[in-house]
Formats: C-alpha cells, sequence, structure tokens
C-alpha cells in the first residue's frame, strides 16, 4: 500500500440490501438491491421524496430493522447475522439516534434524558458517565436548562437535548431522520449548524434523511433514493 | 441501570395517574381481601385442630387395639385396649421425651335419667387429673375458650372418687332439667325421689338435687346401673353431642362397663412439628413391645372426620374466592399494563433504538408495577389492619352448622398468612406484566418507532 494515500474506511457499507413489508394486504418493496458506503467523517444526507424508502433505508443501517436479502456491514461486522442482543449493545456503544419527534422521555430532565442510553453500558462508570452528559449538553448549548422536563422546552431545544442524547455514548455514526421536520426554517438551519460543527469538531460520521432542499446544499455527500433504488 | 430504573419508574406511575391508582386500588383491595380470608381461615384451622386434638381428646397421637376404630363399638371387649397393653403403653410414652401429656379414654353409650325421663348418653371416661392438665393447656385457652370454660361448676378432678362426679353436656343438662350442679347444694343435701313423675311439681322435684343414673349394658353381658352427681357443665363443641355427651372419671366409666380396658390411648406432643417421625417411634415401640395396636395422626380422617371434612370443604370454597379474587388482580393489571405499553410503544422504540435489550424493556415494566404493587400492598396492609380489628370489635356471632353455641367471627392474619399473600400478589404482578409487556418487548422497532403512525 502507497504509504503516502490516506485510507478512507467505511463506516457501513450495504451490498444487494432489500426490503418489503406488509402494509394492510399488500406487500411494499421499500428498498431493492442497495449498494451503499458510508465513510467515516461522513456528513451525508439521504434524500428523496415520501415513501421513497429513506426511512428504511436508515433503520437497516441503524440495525433496527433487518434486511430481507444483503449484507449490511458496520465497521467490518456482519450484522444481519447478529443476535438481538448483540444488535443492542452495538446500537448502545456506536450509534446515535436521532428522531423527527424528539421522542424524549417527558418524565426525565434534560440530562437524565442525555443521561439514559449510558445507563445500560457497562464499560462507564458514574463519573464518566456524568462527565459525559455534561460535555454533551454544554455541546448543544442547553447547560442553563439541565434541569428542565422535556415540556419546559421548545422544539428546537427538545432536539438539541435529542443530538445530545445521541452523542452522549460518543458514537461512531449518528442517524437522523428527518431531524428538521418538526421545526420552522429558522430553528432548522440551527439544528444543521449544530450537527454540523459537531461533525467537524468530534469527528463524528453524521447520516440524516431529509426532503429539505434548503438544507440539502450543506451536507458534504447526498444520497438521492427513489422508488427503494439509489440514484447517481 | 439499577438507581435510574428505579427513580424513572417511579416517575412513570406519575404519567396516568388515574389508571395507576384504579391499578393499585384494585391490587390494594386484592391484598385485603387475601388477608381477611387468610386471617378468617387461619382462625377456623386453629380452632378446629385444638378442638380436635385437646377438645375431644383425640391427642396428637391415638392407639386403638388392632382394628379397635372400627370394632370397638360391636365388640368392645375384644378390640379395647387391656390392662397390659395400657401399662406397656404408658411405660412407653413416660419414657418419650416430646410427649407432654398422655392418658387412656374410654367411651361408651347407655342410658341416663333423672329418676323420671332417660336419654341416651355418649359418654367419655378420662382421668381427672389428665383432663385438668388438658384444660389448664395454653393452645386451649388460646383457641378454644368456651370449650375449655366450664358453663356451671367444676371440674372432675376437683370431687372424690365417692361423689360419683359427672359432667353433662349444657344440652343433656336442659332435656334432664338439672340446671343446677352439684356444688349448687349443700353438702348434707339428699337426693330427692321423685314419686309421681306426672305431677305439677315434678321439675322442680327433679331440678332440687343434681343426682343422675346411669344404665348401660356391661361388657360381661349384664345390665349395670350407677348413680352419679352431675357437678359440671360443659359445652361440646357439637350441636349433636351437646344434648347427649357426659363426662365421667375414667374408673367410674370402667365401673359401669365392669371393665379395666380403655378404648384408645391419646399422647399429646410438646412439638408436633414432626408427627410422622413421632408416629413411626411410637409404632416401632409397639411393635417392639409385642402390641397389636393401630396408631393413627389426629389429621386421620378416621379419628378427625370433623377436622378433615371442614378443613377440606373449607379450603375448596376458599380455593374458588381466591382464584375470583385473582383473577381480578390479574386483569386489572394486565389491562393497566397492557394500555401503558401500547400508549409507550413509541417511548419502548426509542429505548430499544438507544440499545435497551428486550430484557431490560420487561424489566422497566416490571420495576413500575413492582413500585405500584408495593405502595397497593402498605394500602392493602394498612385497610386490612383496621378492617379486621373494626370486625373483631363487633364482636359478630354466627352459627355455622352443628357447632354448638356458635362462634365468634374472628380475623386475624397470622405472620405467615401476611407473607403468603404478599408472595402471592407481588408473583402475579410480575407474571402478568410479563405477559403484557412480552409481545411488545418482540415488536420490530422500527414499527415500534413509528407509534400511533401505523
Amino acid at each position: 500500500m502507497d504509504k503516502g494515500l490516506k485510507t478512507i474506511e467505511p463506516i457501513v457499507q450495504l451490498k444487494g440490501v432489500q426490503k418489503s413489508y406488509r402494509l394492510g394486504q399488500t406487500m411494499v418493496t421499500a428498498l431493492r438491491g442497495i449498494d451503499l458506503k458510508i465513510n467515516k467523517g461522513e456528513f451525508t444526507a439521504v434524500v428523496g421524496a415520501s415513501g421513497s424508502g429513506k426511512s428504511t433505508l436508515l433503520n437497516m443501517i441503524g440495525c433496527i430493522d433487518q434486511p430481507d436479502s444483503g449484507s449490511i456491514q458496520f465497521d467490518s461486522v456482519e450484522v444481519t447475522k447478529l443476535a438481538d442482543d448483540d444488535l443492542s449493545r452495538l446500537r448502545n456503544r456506536k450509534i446515535g439516534f436521532i428522531f423527527q419527534s424528539f421522542n424524549l422521555i417527558p418524565v426525565l430532565s434534560v440530562e437524565e434524558n442525555v443521561e439514559l442510553p449510558l445507563l445500560i453500558n457497562s464499560d462507564i462508570n458514574p463519573a464518566q458517565r456524568a462527565e459525559r452528559v455534561a460535555n454533551a449538553i454544554a455541546d448543544v448549548g442547553l447547560e442553563s436548562l439541565k434541569r428542565n422536563l422535556p415540556d419546559q422546552l421548545s422544539g428546537g431545544q427538545r432536539q438539541r437535548v435529542a443530538i445530545a442524547r445521541a452523542l452522549a455514548g460518543s458514537p461512531d455514526l449518528v442517524l437522523a431522520d428527518e431531524p428538521t421536520a418538526n421545526l420552522d426554517s429558522t430553528n432548522s438551519h440551527k439544528i444543521i449548524d449544530l450537527m454540523l460543527e459537531l461533525n467537524a469538531r468530534r469527528k463524528v460520521t453524521f447520516l440524516f434523511s431529509t426532503h429539505d432542499e434548503a438544507l440539502m446544499g450543506r451536507v458534504s455527500r447526498l444520497v438521492h433514493i427513489q422508488d427503494g433504488v439509489m440514484k447517481l | 441501570m439499577k438507581a435510574g430504573q428505579w427513580s424513572m419508574a417511579w416517575r412513570n406511575l406519575a404519567r396516568n395517574r388515574r389508571r395507576n391508582i384504579a391499578t393499585g386500588v384494585a391490587i390494594g383491595l386484592g391484598f385485603a381481601a387475601f388477608l381477611a380470608i387468610g386471617g378468617y381461615i387461619s382462625q377456623v384451622e386453629n380452632r378446629l385442630r385444638v378442638y380436635t386434638i385437646f377438645g375431644t381428646r383425640v391427642g396428637h397421637v391415638t392407639i386403638y387395639k388392632q382394628d379397635g376404630l372400627e370394632r370397638f363399638s360391636t365388640k368392645p371387649k375384644q378390640y379395647s385396649l387391656d390392662e397390659h397393653d395400657l401399662a406397656v403403653i404408658r411405660e412407653m410414652a413416660s419414657g418419650m421425651p416430646n410427649v407432654e401429656l398422655h392418658g387412656p379414654q374410654l367411651v361408651g353409650m347407655g342410658l341416663i335419667g333423672n329418676g323420671c325421663r332417660s336419654v341416651p348418653f355418649l359418654a367419655s371416661g378420662i382421668e381427672p387429673d389428665l383432663d385438668r392438665k388438658l384444660r389448664a393447656h395454653p393452645e386451649m385457652k388460646a383457641w378454644v375458650p368456651d370449650i375449655r370454660d366450664f358453663s356451671k361448676g367444676r371440674g372432675l378432678w376437683e370431687y372424690p372418687e365417692s361423689v360419683g362426679g359427672i359432667g353433662l353436656a349444657t344440652g343433656l343438662a336442659k332435656i334432664l332439667g338439672k340446671t343446677k350442679v352439684y356444688d349448687d347444694f349443700s353438702a348434707d343435701h339428699k337426693a330427692v325421689v321423685v314419686a309421681d313423675c306426672l305431677a305439677a311439681d315434678a321439675k322442680q322435684k327433679i331440678a332440687s338435687d343434681s343426682n343422675v343414673q346411669l344404665v348401660a349394658g356391661s361388657w360381661s353381658g349384664m345390665m349395670a346401673a350407677l348413680d352419679g352427681e352431675a357437678v359440671v357443665n360443659f359445652n361440646s363443641g357439637m350441636t349433636e353431642t351437646n344434648s347427649s355427651a357426659i363426662m365421667m372419671p375414667l374408673k367410674l366409666l370402667q365401673k359401669l362397663y365392669d371393665t379395666d380396658h380403655a378404648t384408645y390411648y391419646s399422647l399429646w406432643l410438646k412439638d408436633p412439628s414432626h408427627l410422622d417421625r413421632e408416629l413411626a417411634a411410637v409404632k416401632s415401640k409397639l411393635k417392639d413391645a409385642g402390641l397389636s395396636v393401630d396408631v393413627y395422626p389426629w389429621t386421620d380422617e378416621a379419628v378427625a372426620p370433623f377436622y378433615t371434612g371442614t378443613i377440606q370443604f373449607l379450603g375448596v370454597m376458599t380455593s374458588f374466592i381466591k382464584i375470583v379474587l385473582a383473577s381480578v388482580i390479574i386483569f386489572s393489571i394486565f389491562n393497566s399494563a397492557t394500555m401503558t405499553v401500547i400508549e409507550r410503544s413509541q417511548e419502548i422504540g426509542m429505548m430499544r433504538s438507544m440499545g435497551f435489550t428486550r430484557r431490560h424493556v420487561r424489566q422497566l415494566f416490571v420495576v413500575e408495577m413492582l413500585l405500584l404493587t408495593l405502595l397497593s400492598v402498605l394500602g392493602g396492609g394498612v385497610v386490612s389492619f383496621f378492617g379486621n380489628i373494626a370486625v373483631n370489635m363487633l364482636k359478630i356471632h354466627f352459627n355455622p352448622p352443628g357447632v354448638a353455641a356458635g362462634l365468634l367471627l374472628k380475623i386475624d392474619p397470622t405472620l405467615s398468612t401476611v407473607a403468603a399473600a404478599t408472595v402471592v400478589i407481588f408473583v402475579l404482578a410480575v407474571l402478568t406484566t410479563l405477559l403484557a409487556v412480552r409481545t411488545i418487548a418482540k415488536q420490530n422497532i422500527a414499527i415500534l418507532l413509528m407509534g400511533s403512525q401505523r
């Protein structure tokens, strides 16, 4: 190997991934043989119309759904063959999730919501946990609201909490399914700015789905998907 | 994640307060009902146990001549314990460290009269000093004070043999018109002879002494009779025997039947918790001594049919009630847990996506239900405590079939009843919650995340 060339390692690699699911009486094919490679450190957006298969693709990459056929490698590990508990461990240690509807637990404060994924990580002691939570909250600029409950926050602030929660476990990949869909344009841009900043500073790989054209110009890579097929 | 898990569970309980209060009330009242049933059954069981062992003098272990239990009534001489048998058994019992009390008893039938009227009697002959010791036993004081204490008069042991003291069951005393006992009359009082039983003052004359006459067929085939003095009135415990039961010193009853035999020999144990072991030891010792006897534990249906029959009946009845109660609790918990998991399916999906395993999800809901159950059990315990005090203070008397003088309704759950009910409630809560959460924990995470969207 040429020592002068910097090797780009893929964090996720999909080969021939197919997925169908039943919707009422009909079978819907969501993904039709997807081949995709996401490299470490990338800031990628998956774009496509509603029903094009964006969310299904993110679910496959996030190991929360299994393909009917094909191969998905996460950090060179074939995840389609992993048992449920191993997949849970992989998600907890290596993947962060940001959801369209934030999915914060209403009875937990900001810092408790952020701490949640760390509670089941036995590799982290309480002191490390507290430090990570504090850093994650600081990264999203919510130190002054850390004791607030989610219903005391605005939509943008809630999504920041969700981002802090996704980052608290120091994941290799953060997946965001339509993270700005429930936000106004100002907050949408602020969230994307924050994600971009964290991508640059923490070197975390971001992959998010969107159909907001205003955001598409701000990403380093765009992946188009239409009717379950990748478009170049 | 233990500390966080309990804290989160605690706060989650507040999320749907009305539903959780309803479920908690169902669990709490169910628990209180379990305690009430358990407390009542425990009282009845203890009363029946002590009544059988001490009240009817069956003892913890009863020794009959071989086949004596079935055949004594037809061939008493052949199927009773003779002097030799009794001496061997007494020596054996005296040498057993766990035997607290022991002694022979004779039972028999005949006619008892007041000079004008004769009615059948069922006699029980016991050594007066053994009767005294049995009545002084703490178990009798605790559980059957109405059987232990005399309605009128003093115990057989208080009178010399020459008096011929006899105890009459209260019902029989009433039938015979012997409403006063020996001590109610002066020492020099003589038995009154009633010449004309149809005379207007016959009843008063009959009641003016304590003398009764016993007539029975002796074991030697002759008719025998003796005079006795009604020294005491007692409650036999059973309606069917309260109008015919008499008790008298063993020797006096033996004199009536012209025998020195006894129907059976009873042993009362200091610690009856290892009854089978004691039973085996008695059997072995008596076999070695060459005695042909049958040895029964007090729990044997043959010697304690009332106890075993009643307990079996109560067992069936309360089992049915317990099943109904358990069903109410199960359905309340299942309904509440199912609604909760459906409402929180998106949240479960989020947690699963963050790495929570299926076990973690199950744990989360079980911990919530454990907390709710704990609060409910504490509340139910308080309700039960004050409810039982109120019921016991009301001193409610009731008349179960066959029980003379009725019973006092008393609810007093023992520590073991409370522990058993608590365990049952918690086990039901955990199993029902697991059942309700089982399906959702296995659900595809992507579908869970859609929540109400699909």
